[in-house]
């Protein structure tokens, strides 16, 4: 099972993220925003760095498209999924290369086997 | 001076369409360009006699734009290119006598302006629905997962929040899709594809559900379908707002049967149900977005009536027809025929709204 890191502004998504991915045996820690996500990584020792990190598009501080340079700064390694209220690729802000996507409203089963695809293996 | 176009000779209506401010275009019956006015010109100096409109406008419009122009005869708007201004196309309502139809463009103004900001409010005001819509299926679909200790009445009332939250999903997406589809920013992603796989994914993931509310799914697809041009996704949402339109307005005990054949010119969808049939003294009633029949006097507030709209709008995209027979009492069938060459498919339909 793995360590996720879940960058969300909406508090409610928050909690049902850590009660969902919870009940599947993930460890999820969450931020409210990128300044406190990259707050955060950069006093992660090695054991607690997450492994799967997913990133909300929309925030109103530190948003995707600022933060995810800063993720790959200091956690290079990190697969990054990207969870996006947008229903069309299209009219995303440019952001640079992730690892994978799912749209709002997350479907559970979809996100669950990314993060399984994509964790290191335990 | 003369009084009616009767009396008026030739060169005098050729002055007056001369000096029209608007552009006039004529066509024939294949859309090919026969004449066009000194502002036509001006505007959209592409369009030349000789040419036809499809070839013409390629450059500037996608094809499901110049089918709603000519085909549904609704008003768009086509750029072409920064430094030219927008123009607006409006078609005859009907044939001329002989064949042909007569164009009509404008420089689009504020329209443009004014259109551009409804799209990007229901595209922010769809965005923001969807975090709510998040947390309230989220949630919902945890508590049924971990439904221990809740009585049978508060499992039974968990599952109409998740179902609800799921209609409400379906809707914000129809309601996303109809307005871009009304500004003709909706496009196809054609290709070449297996309607039969498309139809059967969606007719066995909604089988659970159609089930659930004690009714029957009967699915027969044809063997050797013909490969047919159209978008997957876009089939999928027809075949899942039809059925699902049988589903929610019919009572337990009906049963849906869904067909898919091959007929001459491209395949034939039918999805027929034995239920209550749907009380619009005019069938095509049903196809106008929130319109709902008498089922909404009767109390079944389980649709919005966009899905049949939406359903619409999309067979048309593929230049494809939609048909509604129903009866009260006597069940209700849609047919959907896509044609297998989206090329021999060049057939007005009613005229749209302008």
């Amino acid at each position: 099972m793995s360590r996720i890191l879940a960058i969300e502004d909406s508090a409610a998504i928050r909690l049902l993220l850590v009660r969902r991915l919870g009940l599947e045996g993930h460890e999820v820690t969450t931020c409210p925003d990128g300044y406190e996500a990259v707050r955060l990584l950069e006093r992660a020792g090695p054991d607690d760095r997450p492994e799967v990190i997913l990133l909300d598009l929309h925030m109103p501080r530190g948003d995707g498209p600022a933060t995810l340079p800063a993720i790959r700064r200091l956690a290079p390694a990190v697969p990054v999924i990207l969870v996006t209220a947008q229903s069309e690729p299209g009219r995303e802000p440019a952001l640079g290369k992730v690892e994978g996507r799912v749209s709002k409203p997350i479907d559970f089963d979809l996100l669950l086997a990314k993060i399984a695809a994509l964790a290191p293996a335990a | 001076m003369p009084e009616s176009d009767q009396e008026a000779g030739p060169d005098f209506l050729a002055a007056i369409l001369g000096s029209l401010t608007a552009g006039v275009i004529a066509l024939d019956e294949d859309f090919t360009v026969t004449w066009r006015s000194r502002a036509a010109r001006e505007m959209a100096p592409e369009v030349e006699p000789g040419l036809g409109l499809y070839e013409a406008l390629a450059p500037f419009a996608h094809e499901q734009k110049i089918d709603r122009l000519l085909l549904r005869r609704e008003m768009v708007t086509i750029s072409f290119g920064p430094d030219r201004r927008d123009i607006e196309w409006l078609n005859c309502r009907e044939p001329l006598a002989g064949g042909g139809w007569v164009l009509m463009l404008w420089p689009s103004r504020w329209t443009d302006q004014l259109n551009d900001r409804r799209v990007d409010f229901t595209m922010a005001a769809s965005h923001e629905l969807r975090t709510p819509m998040t947390v309230l299926l989220g949630f919902a679909e945890l508590l049924r997962m971990d439904s221990e200790g809740l009585s049978p009445g508060q499992v039974e009332a968990v599952e109409m929040i998740e179902q609800t939250a799921r209609h409400l999903r379906t809707l914000v997406d129809d309601i996303f899709d109809l307005t871009k589809n009304s500004f003709g920013e909706l496009r196809l992603a054609l290709r070449e594809i297996d309607v039969g796989k498309v139809v059967g994914a969606v007719a066995d993931a909604l089988q659970p559900q159609v089930e659930e509310r004690g009714q029957a799914l009967e699915v027969e697809i044809a063997p050797d379908l013909p490969a047919t041009m159209a978008d997957p996704a876009r089939i999928r949402q027809i075949t899942s707002n039809l059925i699902g339109n049988a589903s929610v307005h019919n009572q337990a005990g009906t049963k849906i049967a869904v067909r898919l054949e091959a007929v001459a010119d491209g395949v034939e969808l039918t999805i027929e149900d034995d239920g209550a049939g749907i009380g619009f003294d005019d069938p095509d009633d049903a196809f106008h977005s929130f319109s709902r029949g008498k089922a909404a006097i009767d109390g079944d507030l389980a649709g919005s009536g966009i899905g049949l709209s939406v359903a619409k709008r999309m067979v048309e995209l593929h230049r494809g027809r939609l048909e509604l027979e129903t009866a009260p009492g006597e069940g209700t069938r849609f047919t959907v025929w896509l044609p297998r060459d989206r090329a021999e498919a060049l057939v007005p339909g009613e005229p749209g709204p302008v």
